[in-house]
């Protein structure tokens, strides 16, 4: 499959979601797919560069976009860093109201808000890599003790 | 809430057509425009400080009187050890559109404050500080 399929079934749910379980799973997908897609671009883009700790692969992935001297990279990185708080939210935080910038969200006005942020990110991923992932595309993550 | 008109404004005590003000914006606009800077001011000693006043220059001048508040917190990551990251939430009333437009801003506005940076201190940009840009309305 490719990291994509991840992203477009959370989009799914979203658009048809009944539930609260359902608002917070289309978050979680949305984010999955292109914390993967974003993942496969940046190795693609970077091959020559050291694989990501299995340890600390999300914060290490956003931190590898966020070149301060790259506005391309770094809007790659502002987006999913915005990705990963509302991911947070939806899958940890049980008690509602959830929190994203300081405020309250519901469920499913969150899960609106992933919605348009995931497609800018898309965007900001076609300026910095063009073209998706391949079927089958792994994101190289080893353990490591850095 | 009842609708307060403009000449039922000029008779009510100030304070009462105040909180209507607030009530009617949502967001209680100069309280929260006014708290960032002076907080940022006092903060510049250390180089975070600095990096989250430029970022959140760069949004009050491609803003104006669109900006409605921009506020710091501290995230981390679930599962994931020294992971702490400060967070600028800058809320606005534009339309979703002029994001990308303001965060560019932002972004070039880092880029040249980062050529006089050491490494180091590129480092822990990349590390420590992010924001967010988001709409009052969604």
């Amino acid at each position: 499959m490719k990291p994509l399929d991840f992203y477009e079934l959370g989009r799914r749910i979203a658009s048809s979601a009944q539930t609260e379980a359902e608002h917070r799973t289309a978050i979680n997908r949305i984010y999955y797919g292109l914390h993967h897609e974003a993942c496969c671009r940046y190795f693609r883009n970077q091959p020559a560069t050291q694989a990501l700790n299995l340890n600390r692969r999300h914060t290490e992935l956003r931190d590898r976009f966020r070149d301060p001297t790259s506005p391309e990279s770094g809007e790659v990185a502002r987006l999913l860093a915005s990705l990963m708080m509302m991911r947070r939210e939806a899958d940890y935080q049980l008690e509602l109201p959830l929190r994203y910038q300081d405020r309250s969200y519901t469920p499913e006005r969150l899960a609106d808000e992933a919605m348009y942020v995931g497609e800018a990110l898309l965007a900001a991923l076609e300026l910095f890599s063009p073209g998706g992932a391949a079927d089958g595309c792994e994101c190289p993550a080893v353990y490591s003790s850095r | 809430m009842a609708q307060v008109s403009a000449m039922q404004m000029n008779r009510l005590p100030r304070a009462v057509s105040l909180r209507a003000e607030v009530q009617s914006r949502r967001v209680p606009r100069p309280a929260v425009r006014l708290f960032f800077p002076i907080q940022a001011r006092a903060l510049r000693t250390s180089f975070r400080a600095e990096v989250l006043h430029t970022i959140y220059s760069a949004a009050a001048n491609e803003l104006g009187g669109s900006l409605v508040s921009g506020s710091v917190t501290t995230w981390s990551q679930p599962d994931e050890a020294d992971s702490t990251v400060l967070v600028l939430d800058i809320v606005t009333d534009t339309d979703r559109a002029e994001l990308e437009r303001v965060s560019r801003s932002i972004l070039d506005a880092i880029a040249k404050e980062a050529e006089s940076w050491t490494d180091a201190e590129k480092q822990d940009y990349s590390q420590r500080i992010t924001f967010t840009l988001g709409v009052s309305e969604p």
